[in-house]
């Protein structure tokens, strides 16, 4: 991601505040704990090295007794109150930054699923949802985000401190009698010291920040060998490629594929070492330097007298401390900009989502009763490409009709399914749904009148009910009837649970594999359970024998009496129970009937169905083929 | 009794894990002891900085001395971080890249030669999903234990020299700060405790909401979640988990509560013991200011670096007991992958002959083949037809050698089945699965399924087979998928099954072809041009088809009907219509729909 973090201070502050925002919004006891963290933070430093040193120069200078005491009791007790305090908000804060973090995320994937469908093949847009998915980790996440943003805020505060205290030690430099040689030097210019020691801090966290854009830019590359390797172990692990690997010997294959990857694995982690190593040379040369300056000046200040030995260790800790928390304030401002670079991600994919190329403003859905689909002189390619997989069709689909779509490979069938369910806009020409342009109505209200199980049908790891069902409350008797219309029962009845029983083994419980033919019959199942006008099925039946396909068939005569349908099939016989066939020809409609009609005119389907039929038919064509 | 075996297990298991080391990389071992050494080194020179300074200072040294001293320690310090720094980032290279490069490619390879059986039993499935996570974190696992080995023996050190180091004040002050450090470890065990019981509640919570996540990212549910309220559900899904989760951790804050005030009281206490002694000590022992501070900071530092070797150290064990996965996958039985040259002239014109072969899967209640006896003669077409569930697919597996027979024996030729096995076996057969799975890689590498291969061999099988190689831009070097290259190609589904008959079609001296569902996925006149043109795909092996459309039957020499494992019906199509059996049934009941009287 070499694109130039554009924002500037007071955006990215901007950015942060709206962020927080959003934050405390998920968690609303969020905001207050952490202000009183941040209270710790700012005392911490003090408590680590200013009251110990306090301590000690007064038990070797002073002597006082009473004091003493006193200033141990202090130091002990605010250590208690801080680490009771750190313990009590550390629990809450963890739990509320999970629910930040979750709720963060589960917005962001609700952007996925606002985006318009055709985003979703877009190279861009599936690199987001990598990035989305790699960034689990919650070192980038929005909370830590707002969590370093507050340290800073303390770091920088707790340095005020500091510098008060140091303001002894400093501003002591005109009254220092005039001593020669590096001693004298040294004692009347502590500020031009410490701002040399803080200058080399400086350096080094800069040096820091390079490394970074270093590992952006390594970081593409690094995540791409990473898809890879994971897709080569992936091609080990899956069940489904296991036959492939053996009977075909696939694993030499592979075997190449890794031993090229890990050569140049290594070389790219060789090749990142280099910078890392040398930002780490330059920070150890910085922290050497300072600590020789650091050293120097507090002891000629000790050499000329102004300060006890016993503060020398109380200055020695308190400039040690300023060192390092500019460090932090600077490491923190380097991790915020990453966290940004990831928040700039998400927003994309918010900006994405809502850069649709639908129209905004959609109309009021008419509730009607007729369930009418129109198309008009449709026309689309996919984006991108330029041959037009869908040639000016139109056609109107009337409702209870069974329509068969129909055609060779390629000729657009399901392409047609797709402009129907919305998923993608048609570049001339326009789908009407009972009068009306589908663009312009609201997308959830219209897709409720459709149900569709693609070849491509997806089960999510859940019961087999609330997989029919899509809905965490269900009914059980038409989960049930569903099922069984599917020709799902028998299978139901074997299984233990019925149809609490969890399908997919993701989680370490109880679950079935089912075969390819079982697994459709529950997406046909999911299907009927909608119960909606429409009726759209894509080679629902490819995995089944042929009891099982009559069975559906059978089942989607009877039972569809008021719902239209479309079917796209090769197996031909599922035509005999529709209405009416289009046959779909290099995007379009060829041929418009009823089977007999079709069956007995010269032409593509007559071609199709006596090449199937001829398979069957012993009388028409005699001997087998050869 | 159980912690000492766990303790021996997991050096058990470390002793593993560098003998894998020693035989492929010597030169990790000898960097791990050089940054436990100057990670063990730098934190004791740390806090000697001071006091020597300090004690410089004290005894009135010139400044030229003093400026001298300062800017040596500036040198060593230099020295030391620099090789710190240097070998823990070449360290952490070296196990990342022993990780990926040594330990998960073993894996892999196990994965490989293991027996298909062995590898579909779900308890291998979960045994290499365990073994398979220990090499995939920077932080965990195989890297894990390597990092966390290092920072310990590093901690341990440095904590020698602390412990040296307030020896020199007074033996009992190490010995009271291990005491208190004990205690406050007993009381972290107490939460861990009360962690571990709701670990399981909390496990499942955070695999579910991950999976929601990663489902809801991923884009190929995008038409399920559009389309079927996939999305509205899991949104829901997610809500409720949320729920759940935030009572999870309450119970964990009021649980966890007692423990929490004890450890703090204990850190209070420490402190109090610490300063005590230390103020004593300079007020009434006369030690220096110089002394103060090394023990000062000797003291403060203990625990945390106690903490730190107690953390590491448990975090290693975890880690050092998934490395048992990886010894027990690497245990498991493989498959014969030597490649024994076979004369495959031996074999061609052979029958394949099934005696009494029965195979049950594990945990079914029944055979899946049960006594199977059949001969397929050499240039003969079978069908296999039957109900989901009849065997078939079974069949088919023990035919080619995936699967082995309980009982009975299969033979090719002459020669027994158990005499060939792994790679022999396979390459008698070519097979065209049902599900055809494109690979990221060329055109040509996914028919021939290797990296070298003849071209004109895979390019006429790939006609042959339907596929016009021409109207890729790249011919055989066209890229399939878009996984690592946007201007990959997706083919079709009907391109993709001629891939999957070219794929069997490339096979040399094979004595049979097998085809699940050859034509599921074509349209009927591509359909027909493969069985038109079965002789020339084939040419005259033997095969079996397995298909729901009994279209494929017609043009079969025999066909064999399964039912519950067993051969109920055999012969040619004629001869099994005349016996109105199963057969006559399911061609009845497909051919239906294609007569004209209409059902």
């Amino acid at each position: 991601m070499s694109e130039k973090n554009g924002y500037r201070f007071h955006q990215k502050l901007k950015l942060i505040m709206v962020l927080t925002k959003k934050a405390v919004s998920y968690a609303p006891s969020y905001l207050p704990m952490r202000v009183i963290q941040l209270v710790l933070q700012i005392f911490a430093p003090f408590l680590i090295s200013v009251f110990p040193a306090l301590i000690l120069d007064e038990l070797t200078v002073h002597n006082n007794l009473q004091k003493l005491l006193l200033l141990t009791l202090v130091t002990v007790f605010l250590g208690g109150i801080s680490g009771l305090m750190d313990y009590l908000l550390r629990r809450r804060l963890s739990q509320d930054a999970f629910v930040i973090n979750q709720k963060i995320e589960l917005s962001i994937n609700e952007a996925f699923i606002r985006m318009d469908y055709e985003k979703l093949e877009d190279q861009k847009v599936q690199e987001l949802s990598q990035l989305a998915r790699d960034t689990n980790n919650h070192a980038s996440s929005l909370e830590s985000m707002i969590s370093t943003f507050f340290s800073m805020i303390g770091q920088c505060i707790s340095l005020v401190g500091m510098a008060a205290i140091l303001s002894r030690l400093l501003f002591t430099d005109g009254k220092v009698e005039k001593i020669s040689g590096v001693v004298g030097w040294l004692a009347r210019n502590s500020v031009i010291c410490l701002l040399i020691a803080l200058a080399l801090c400086l350096i080094s966290s800069r040096m820091n920040g390079l490394l970074l854009k270093v590992y952006e830019r390594y970081d593409k590359k690094f995540a791409a060998l990473g898809r890879e390797y994971k897709y080569y172990g992936q091609l080990a692990r899956d069940e489904i490629y296991v036959k492939d690997i053996r009977t075909f010997r696939l694993y030499n294959l592979i075997n190449r594929r890794i031993e090229h990857y890990c050569q140049r694995n290594k070389k790219l982690m060789d090749e990142v070492n280099i910078p890392e190593i040398f930002t780490d040379m330059t920070g150890n040369l910085m922290m050497a330097l300072e600590l020789v300056i650091v050293y120097a000046m507090v002891s000629s200040k000790v050499l000329m007298g102004v300060i006890s030995i016993g503060e020398f260790y109380l200055y020695i800790s308190a400039i040690t401390q300023v060192i390092s928390l500019v460090r932090a304030v600077f490491e923190n401002k380097n991790s915020i900009d990453r966290c940004l670079m990831y928040q700039q991600a998400y927003c994309k994919i918010e900006e994405l989502a809502e850069k649709s190329i639908w129209i905004k403003e959609r109309e009021e859905i008419h509730k009607e009763c007729g369930n009418t689909l129109v198309f008009e002189h449709v026309t689309f390619a996919y984006p991108g490409t330029d041959k037009q997989v869908i040639d000016d069709v139109s056609f109107t689909l009337h409702p209870g009709e069974k329509l068969a779509l129909v055609g060779r490979n390629g000729a657009g069938k399901t392409t047609l399914v797709k402009l129907m369910l919305g998923l993608y806009k048609p570049q001339k020409g326009r789908i009407l749904w009972n009068g009306q342009e589908i663009g312009k109505l609201p997308y959830e209200e219209y897709i409720h009148n459709f149900s569709a199980v693609f070849q491509d049908f997806k089960l999510i790891a859940s019961s087999i009910a609330e997989n029919v069902a899509m809905e965490e409350v269900w009914d059980e008797e038409k989960v049930k009837k569903s099922l069984y219309d599917a020709g799902f029962s028998s299978l139901l009845a074997s299984l233990k649970e019925g149809v609490f029983t969890q399908l997919l083994g993701n989680f370490n419980q109880e679950s079935v594999n089912l075969s390819g033919g079982e697994a459709q019959k529950i997406a046909i199942a999911r299907a009927f359970y909608k119960e909606a006008p429409i009726l759209i099925l894509d080679e629902p039946t490819a995995a089944l024998d042929p009891i099982a396909e009559q069975d559906i068939f059978i089942v989607i005569r009877k039972k569809l009496q008021g719902q239209s349908a479309i079917f796209i099939s090769h197996r031909l016989s599922s035509c005999r129970i529709c209405d009416r066939i289009l046959v779909l020809d290099n995007g379009k409609i060829l041929q418009d009937g009823s089977h007999n009609i079709l069956a007995a005119k010269n032409g593509l389907y007559q071609t199709m169905w006596k090449a199937q039929k001829g398979f069957y038919m012993e009388e028409e064509n005699g001997a087998k083929y050869s | 009794m159980a912690d000492k075996e766990k303790k021996t297990e997991t050096w058990r298991n470390v002793g593993y894990l560098f003998q894998i080391l020693k035989k492929s990389d010597l030169f990790v071992f000898c960097l791990m002891f050089f940054t436990l050494l100057f990670q063990a080194v730098l934190p004791l020179w740390q806090i000697y900085i001071p006091k020597r300074l300090l004690s410089l200072l004290i005894s009135g040294v010139s400044s030229e001395k003093l400026f001298q001293n300062i800017c040596f320690v500036g040198f060593i310090t230099l020295l030391l971080q620099g090789c710190s720094t240097l070998t823990k980032r070449r360290y952490e290279t070296k196990i990342s890249l022993v990780r990926t490069g040594i330990f998960r490619v073993m894996l892999i390879q196990k994965l490989f030669r293991m027996k298909y059986a062995l590898f579909m039993e779900p308890a291998t499935r979960e045994l290499t999903a365990r073994a398979w996570n220990t090499t995939w974190s920077n932080n965990y696992g195989v890297e894990g234990v390597m990092r966390r080995l290092m920072e310990m023996m590093a901690a341990f050190l440095t904590l020698l020299g602390f412990v040296g180091t307030l020896l020199m004040l007074h033996p009992l002050i190490p010995i009271l700060l291990f005491l208190l450090a004990g205690i406050d470890r007993k009381l972290l065990h107490k939460k861990s405790e009360i962690q571990l019981k709701l670990r399981k509640e909390n496990v499942d919570v955070g695999q579910r909401l991950d999976y929601i996540n990663e489902t809801m990212q991923d884009l190929s549910f995008g038409k399920e979640i559009r389309i079927m309220g996939m999305g509205k559900f899991l949104i829901g899904w997610h809500k409720s988990l949320m729920k759940e989760k935030k009572v999870l951790f309450e119970r964990e804050r009021t649980d966890c509560a007692p423990a929490d005030y004890l450890q703090i009281l204990l850190a209070v206490l420490r402190e109090v013991l610490i300063y005590g002694y230390l103020i004593y000590a300079v007020w009434q022992k006369g030690v220096s200011v110089a002394d103060f501070s090394l023990y000062f900071a000797a003291a403060m530092s203990f625990s945390g670096t106690l903490n730190r070797l107690i953390t590491h150290y448990e975090a290693f064990s975890r880690d050092a007991a998934c490395i048992e996965d990886i010894r027990e996958m690497m245990a498991l039985p493989e498959e014969e992958m030597t490649e024994l040259t076979l004369n495959y002239e031996d074999f061609a014109g052979k029958p394949i002959i099934f005696r009494e072969v029965s195979y049950r899967y594990p945990a079914a209640k029944q055979d899946a083949v049960s006594n199977f006896t059949y001969t397929f003669e050499a240039g003969k077409y079978y069908a296999l037809v039957g109900e989901n569930g009849s065997g078939k697919t079974t069949l088919i597996k023990l035919v080619c050698g995936l699967l082995e027979p309980d009982s009975g024996e299969i033979l090719f030729g002459e020669v027994d089945g158990r005499k060939l096995s792994g790679w022999a076996r396979y390459a008698l057969f070519g097979m065209v699965f049902q599900d055809i799975n494109l690979y990221a890689f060329t055109l040509g590498e996914n028919t021939a399924m290797e990296e070298e291969y003849d071209p004109l061999q895979v390019h006429s099988a790939l006609e042959t087979a339907g596929l016009c190689v021409n109207t890729f831009p790249k011919g055989l070097n066209t890229i399939l998928r878009r996984d690592f290259d946007p201007e990959g190609i997706d083919l079709s589904g009907g391109q993709s099954q001629c891939l999957a008959i070219a794929r069997a079609l490339c096979r040399e001296g094979v004595m049979m072809t097998i085809l699940d569902e050859p034509t599921a996925a074509l349209d009927p006149i591509a359909e027909r041009e493969i069985y038109n043109h079965l002789d020339r795909l084939l040419q005259r092996k033997s095969a079996i088809f397995i298909s729901h459309r009994l279209a494929s039957t017609r043009f079969c020499d025999e066909i064999l009907v399964m039912q519950g494992g067993t051969l109920i019906e055999e012969g040619s199509h004629e001869s099994l219509m005349a016996l109105g059996g199963i057969y006559t049934q399911m061609f009845e009941a497909q051919s239906s729909f294609y007569r004209e009287e209409g059902n």
